[in-house]
Formats: structure tokens, C-alpha cells, sequence
């Protein structure tokens, strides 16, 4: 009976916490799964936002062509499992659809369009998307950290299969400094 | 309160000023010769009462101290009349300034979130013709508020519900708005308690919200531990270590949680907690209230299908005007009226729910395109 109290008892508590990693590892898996879907809506949606926008925008046809070929980079990353290329390309699509949205403001006529407003509305809800599966992400990669890196975790992460943690989603350097609004304004 | 509104406010309670001073009038008169008899005959005869209850009957003055109050209530119960009535002329000719098709009951409708039975509606009608009005109109086993009940987490159980002034209208096109002065108790006589008593809004939206999120308040570590244990609801937690500190966030969707709860939205909520503080409190209070930022009721909120309930317990008597010393033709109570009823409208706007249903609106427009 002694033996049950002291060896069951700690056993129950380590098996408790190693399904907690085998959770929180998971969770990891699923909300990095949930970026992915949503960087495919935005994905989706830009063709929509470049027709409205390239009936006007005469003077962005460097812009809306270099917005085009990185869709097409990000969609061929992706169908090619190139899972960091992938990310590293949305990333720069990100920087010039905001380059875009800004470069709107110099063509009022393209600006009070209904179809226009609504194109950046939805841009706006998808990026608000991306943002909560990234906030997400990082709320489930931070669980897993304190889960692992807390005694006796870092005994049984090997055990349920973690043996490297995915990093936090974080910005570029470059993302880090200030806009200046004139390089877009022109 | 814009100059517009003021106007147009003035030109329709004008016609009324002339009858609400009269009764105004009338009240502090009965209100003042209450007052002087409860002051001349109350106080003594309270005091011989207490006395004797005290040494000769039973060793306690409970009997006396409710015979006191119930005095003190009659002395007040005066002004009734007169605070019903200006509700019921003044607050309408709020509303219709107000865009879209804004409608005010001093009880309720016969339909929406807080509907109630046609008999209550009668029966308040029948006190309004005669002057004889109620402190609160009672509701028990209000079915629809008893269904807001099951369907929502954050409104507690309870075995009694009152129910006054309701509102309800549209902001923009999209989304319907009903709130109401609600108080919920629970329990019979000496155990009846109080578990909620403030303003209840339901905002219905034109989408439908992509998880079951709840606001609620937070419970402490203990509390937090055990609700995330036996709730079905996993608890998201955020990044705002204030709003942490005041909510437990729980949702069925991580990501479709944090997708309304931004960090701009904790903050906006923080900040229409502090709005709130300061209404229902008048002149030098609601100054010092305002000046010192005070944090306010914590508003818990929950969003589930396509309506947002939001429960902000409030401490002040909502939509009433400041009483019988003020005349009528001041028209001071009518801007702070304004101010209640705009604070409680302008939530959908303050927390950019407005925003968020243009932009689910543009998104399906895009898609079908």
C-alpha cells in the first residue's frame, strides 16, 4: 500500500505532465497549420485587389507587377514544401501589399471607389486573420517553452517527441524601424 | 451633444415643459410636507419605538428600523410621479434624435432579447393613467431573459429579474442594438441577494462571430484554474498584462478569440469601462469621477453566433433625472440623459464592432465577385 502511495502517486504526476507537453506540442503543430491557412486567404485575395487597382494606378505597374511574380513565388514556396523560402516571400509580399494600400492615397478617384474601399476592407480582415493565428502561435509555443524548460519538463520533453521548440514568430530587422510614409507618398 | 440635437431635443419636449413644471410643483410640495411630518413625528416616535422594542418586547430594534425606512421611502416615493412622468416625455424626444429608428419603453417590448409579457406592459399603462407608479417593474420567470440566461455564461443564475427602460434600435445599417436596465437577484426573503444589478446591452450583428468567446471577470488563480478544468471553454491568454489582471478570456477557437480580442479592443474595453464610471452620476460627483479616471464596472462580454451580449453592473440609477429642486425649463437633466443613453449606444462604435462587420460585409461582397 506504502509503495502504491509513494511510486503511484509521482508516476501519475509524471505521466500528467508529459501528456501536458505531448498537448502543448501539438497545439503548437495546429496553430502553426492555422498561419498557413490564412496567408493562403490573403494569397487568394490579392488577385481581386490588383484588377480593382490596376484600372488606375498607372504609375504603380513596377509595384502591382512585383506584387504579381511574389504571389506566384509564395504559391510555387508552398506546393514545393519550402516551408522557410515560403514564409521569408510572405513576408515581402506583406511589405509591398501595404506599399500598395498607402500608394492608393495618391488617386483619390481609386481611393472613394466603392469596389476600392471594400477590396482594402477585406484586406484589412484577412490581415486581422493573420495577426490572431500569429498571436496564437506564439501563445502556444510559449506554453510549450515554460511546459519543457520547467523541471521536470526538460526530463520529459526528449520522451514526448520535442526535442527542438519552433521559434516565436518575430518581424525582420528592417520591419523594426520606423515607416517613412514619403517613400510610398509619391 | 451637438447643436442640431439640442434643438430639435427642445422643440419636441417644449409643449410638454408647462405640464412636467406643474406636477414638478406639485411633487415637492407633497415631497417637502412629508418630509417636515417624518423630521416632526417620525424621528421621536421612531425613538419611542426602538425603545420599547428594544427593553420590553425583543432585545433587538429591527422592527423599528423598517418602520423607519418605510417612512423615509413614503417621504420619497413624493417625487415618483414626477420622475416617471419626465422619463416618459423627455427620453422618447431623446431617442428620436438619434439615426436609426431608436424606439424607448420605461418596461419593455413584446419582443426581442428582453421582451415581456403584454400583461406587465398593460399594467404599467394602467399606473402611468393614474399617477400611481411602481418602483420597479417585477418580472418573475421572465421566459426570454431566462433564455439570454442558458444561452450566455456571464449572466448569472438568478430567481427573479426586473426589468426597466428599454431600448432598442439600429446603428448604421447593420447592426440592432437593445439594452435595459436589468436587476437579477436570486433567492426568496431574508436570503434574497442581489447578483446583478447595471445595463445590459445585446448587439445583434449582421454575421455570424467564428467561435464562442467569453469576457469575463477574472476569478484569481484558484478560480481561473477550476473554470478552465470544468468549462468547455479553453481559457486564451493574452498579452495585455491589465486586461489579465481584470478578465479570463475563455473561447472554443484559440486564433477566432484573439481575432477579437486585439490588443486595441482590450484597450478600447478598458477605456469604455472608464466612460461608464462616470454616468448616472451628476454635477460634482460625476466631475470628480471624471477627473480622477476612475476605472469603472468591469463590462464582461460574450460573443456567441451572431449576437454580443455585454453586462456592465452599475452602481448609479440610470435614465432618471436629477429630482424636484431643479425646474423643468433648465433642461440640465436632458443633456445628462443625452449623455446615459449615447455612452450606451456608441458601444458598438467605441469597440469597432461597427468596423469589423463593414469589413466581414466587404470580405463576402469580395468573394462573391
Amino acid at each position: 500500500m506504502e509503495i502504491l502511495f509513494y511510486v503511484g502517486i509521482p508516476a501519475l504526476v509524471l505521466y500528467f505532465w508529459y501528456a501536458s507537453i505531448v498537448t502543448k506540442r501539438n497545439k503548437v503543430d495546429e496553430a502553426f497549420a492555422g498561419i498557413d491557412v490564412q496567408l493562403k486567404k490573403r494569397t487568394d485575395l490579392i488577385p481581386n485587389i490588383l484588377k480593382i487597382a490596376s484600372k488606375m494606378m498607372d504609375h504603380e505597374k513596377k509595384l502591382l507587377e512585383d506584387i504579381t511574380k511574389l504571389r506566384t513565388d509564395v504559391l510555387t514556396a508552398a506546393e514545393n514544401g519550402q516551408a522557410e523560402d515560403r514564409f521569408k516571400l510572405e513576408g515581402l509580399l506583406e511589405s509591398k501589399m501595404s506599399g500598395l494600400m498607402v500608394a492608393v492615397e495618391n488617386y483619390p478617384d481609386l481611393k472613394s471607389q466603392e469596389t476600392m474601399v471594400e477590396a482594402q476592407r477585406a484586406y484589412a480582415d484577412v490581415e486581422e486573420h493573420i495577426s490572431a493565428a500569429r498571436r496564437s502561435y506564439n501563445a502556444a509555443v510559449g506554453a510549450l517553452r515554460n511546459a519543457v524548460q520547467i523541471f521536470p519538463g526538460n526530463l520529459l520533453a526528449p520522451l514526448a517527441g520535442v526535442t527542438e521548440i519552433k521559434p516565436m514568430f518575430e518581424i525582420v530587422e528592417h520591419e523594426r524601424r520606423a515607416v517613412n510614409a514619403d517613400d510610398f507618398l509619391k | 451633444m451637438s447643436a442640431a440635437h439640442i434643438v430639435q431635443i427642445k422643440e419636441d419636449i417644449k409643449p410638454h415643459l408647462a405640464e412636467l413644471e406643474n406636477l414638478r410643483v406639485q411633487c415637492y410640495d407633497k415631497y417637502l410636507t412629508r418630509k417636515k411630518i417624518a423630521r416632526t413625528y417620525g424621528w421621536p416616535a421612531f425613538v419611542v419605538a426602538a425603545c420599547v422594542e428594544w427593553f420590553v418586547v425583543t432585545e433587538t430594534a429591527v422592527l423599528s428600523i423598517m418602520a423607519l425606512i418605510a417612512l423615509w421611502a413614503w417621504v420619497w416615493c413624493a417625487e415618483l410621479p414626477y420622475k416617471k412622468r419626465y422619463k416618459h416625455l423627455v427620453i422618447p424626444a431623446i431617442v428620436n434624435s438619434f439615426k436609426g429608428q431608436f424606439e424607448f419603453h420605461p418596461v419593455g417590448f413584446k419582443n426581442g432579447s428582453f421582451a415581456v409579457n403584454q400583461q406587465d406592459i398593460d399594467a404599467y399603462n394602467r399606473s402611468h393613467e393614474s399617477g400611481k407608479y411602481k418602483l420597479w417593474t417585477s418580472i418573475k420567470n421572465n421566459k426570454t431573459v431566462q433564455k439570454l440566461a442558458s444561452d450566455f455564461h456571464i449572466v448569472p443564475s438568478f430567481s427573479s429579474c426586473l426589468i426597466e427602460d428599454s431600448f432598442r434600435g439600429r446603428i448604421g445599417d447593420d447592426i440592432f442594438i437593445e439594452f435595459c436596465e436589468m436587476k437579477l437577484e436570486r433567492g426568496s426573503g431574508k436570503d434574497r441577494k442581489t447578483v446583478f444589478g447595471g445595463v445590459t446591452v445585446v448587439l445583434t450583428m449582421p454575421f455570424e462571430f467564428m467561435a464562442h468567446t467569453v469576457i469575463g471577470k477574472d476569478g484569481g488563480k484558484l478560480g481561473n484554474f477550476l473554470i478552465d478544468r470544468f468549462a468547455k471553454l479553453e481559457t486564451v491568454h493574452l498579452e495585455d498584462v491589465e486586461f489579465e489582471k481584470r478578465y479570463q478570456v475563455l473561447s472554443s477557437d484559440q486564433q477566432a478569440a484573439r481575432y477579437i480580442v486585439t490588443p486595441a479592443f482590450m484597450e478600447r474595453l478598458m477605456d469604455f469601462s472608464v466612460l461608464l464610471g462616470s454616468i448616472g452620476f451628476k454635477g460634482k460627483l460625476a466631475e470628480r469621477l471624471n477627473s480622477k479616471q476612475v476605472v469603472g464596472p468591469r463590462v464582461e462580454c460574450e460573443f456567441k453566433g451572431n449576437r454580443a451580449l455585454f453586462m456592465a453592473p452599475m452602481s448609479a440609477d440610470l435614465f432618471e433625472c436629477s429630482g424636484l429642486e431643479k425646474s423643468v425649463y433648465e433642461l440640465s437633466d436632458v443633456e445628462f440623459l443625452y449623455h446615459e443613453i449615447s455612452t450606451i449606444v456608441g458601444i458598438a462604435e467605441q469597440l469597432k464592432l461597427d468596423y469589423l462587420a463593414a469589413r466581414k460585409k466587404a470580405v463576402k461582397n469580395i468573394s462573391l465577385a
